[in-house]
């Protein structure tokens, strides 16, 4: 008990610290396609390692499933609302004409 | 003396009412309402009612003093901002009451225990095990009612003016959008179960009409958002009938209270009743937001 005790604290640490990577890439990146970036890759990561922490500390079988679950749904949202905005500037950046802002 | 002090509030309540309704301009019936807002929330204070009181001072004069100015300086162009002067003099009092009302409620918070006690001494009569959902459709069923009432007058008011409609009186669509679509086909399924389970939950555990509602408002609304008929898909009369389903439930039950010579909005001990009402209130709220969102996203 004690070994999956460890590891689920090491895991969720770890997505501790990618969670804080990300958070600081949103506040320091200079545009938004990067910091957008930053957001959806490094806490997807983030939250898989506090996922998979989680499962090391699960009692049966359903909690799992759940746990797995919400990691997916959340790497389906965060994903395709990343494209969606950064599509959406893009668009934007196009209809005005401004070569500079498209990340080209 | 407090008695020259009530006197005066209301005589000020009438005469500040009567101006805006006689004010000649919008801008003057905008700064009277706040005021208003300020005066009706210290009628709230002195009638022993500090959460009223506050969220009249923040909802009633704040929040709708700023969504009218917003509202006022999109309607005229030419009219310059507000003056310096004007907002100092209307959001002075304002935050000096609204930090006198939190101050008193912190207090007031400290002290009572509000109806707590009472609603779970009368819970084992409910038809819910869960207290949140038994005072909202059992308890205080006239509340509820109100509410979807006031949502409905909302989407009166959209479908009235039509506003930012497509050719058939109907939001167009949108373009598909390849990313939306492929992520709608993964999360659409899951939206609809756990709105579905949301309502299930509402008897024994946080969840319920409005949550529900809620969540499938949602589904509604991306299905809408990534190019695929939502509520134009479904024929305009069943449209009309899920968004006045949930009032109209209510209006039943209090009929049928009343020929039954009973209180009003009581029901029978059997659960079906108040279940219909919350699945139909369910139905409304979907529908009613679905219509709001498709019409005041701007595209």
């Amino acid at each position: 008990m004690s070994i999956l005790h460890a590891l689920s604290i090491l895991l969720c640490l770890a997505g501790g610290v990618f969670f804080l990577g990300g958070t600081l890439g949103l506040l320091r990146f200079p545009d938004t396609y990067s910091r957008l970036h930053a957001l959806t890759k490094a806490d997807n990561l983030g939250l898989g390692f506090v996922v998979l922490g989680l499962m090391a500390r699960t009692e049966n079988i359903s909690e799992l499933i759940i746990l797995v679950l919400i990691w997916f749904l959340a790497l389906v949202g965060s994903s395709s609302a990343c494209y969606l905005i950064a599509n959406h500037i893009r668009n934007e950046a196009l209809h005005k004409g401004e070569t500079d802002d498209l990340g080209l | 003396m407090i008695w020259a002090f009530d006197v005066l509030l209301v005589l000020a309540l009438i005469g500040v009412a009567a101006h805006i309704i006689w004010a000649r301009e919008h801008f003057q019936a905008v700064v009277l309402f706040i005021t208003f807002g300020l005066l009706l929330s210290m009628a709230w204070s002195r009638l022993n009612a500090p959460d009223i009181a506050i969220t009249e001072a923040g909802i009633g004069a704040g929040l709708s003093g700023v969504l009218l100015m917003n509202a006022l300086k999109s309607g005229s162009a030419s009219r310059p901002g507000l003056s310096n002067k004007v907002l100092a003099c209307l959001i002075l009092p304002w935050a000096c009451l609204m930090s006198l009302l939190l101050a008193w409620a912190w207090d007031a918070a400290l002290i009572g225990s509000g109806l707590g006690v009472e609603v779970l001494a009368a819970l084992p009569h409910a038809a819910f095990e869960y207290p949140v959902t038994a005072v909202l459709l059992d308890f205080r069923t006239f509340d509820t009612w109100l509410e979807l009432g006031v949502l409905l007058a909302a989407v009166f008011g959209i479908l009235g003016t039509g506003f930012r409609s497509g050719p058939q009186g109907r939001p167009d669509l949108k373009p598909p959008e390849p990313v939306g679509t492929w992520a709608l086909n993964i999360l659409f399924p899951f939206m609809i179960l756990i709105g579905g389970y949301l309502l299930w939950l509402g008897a024994f555990a946080p969840g319920g009409a409005f949550q529900s509602g809620v969540i499938l408002a949602a589904a509604g609304v991306m299905l809408w958002q990534s190019g695929r008929p939502c509520l134009a898909g479904v024929p305009f009369f069943w449209v009309r009938v899920c968004v006045v389903s949930g009032f109209s439930a209510f209006l039943l039950l209090a009929v049928s209270s009343l020929v039954r010579s009973q209180e009003l909005l009581t029901h029978p001990d059997s659960k079906i009743w108040i279940l219909g009402v919350e699945y139909a209130a369910t139905l409304s709220i979907a529908a009613c937001l679905v219509i709001l969102a498709e019409n005041c996203i701007t595209k």
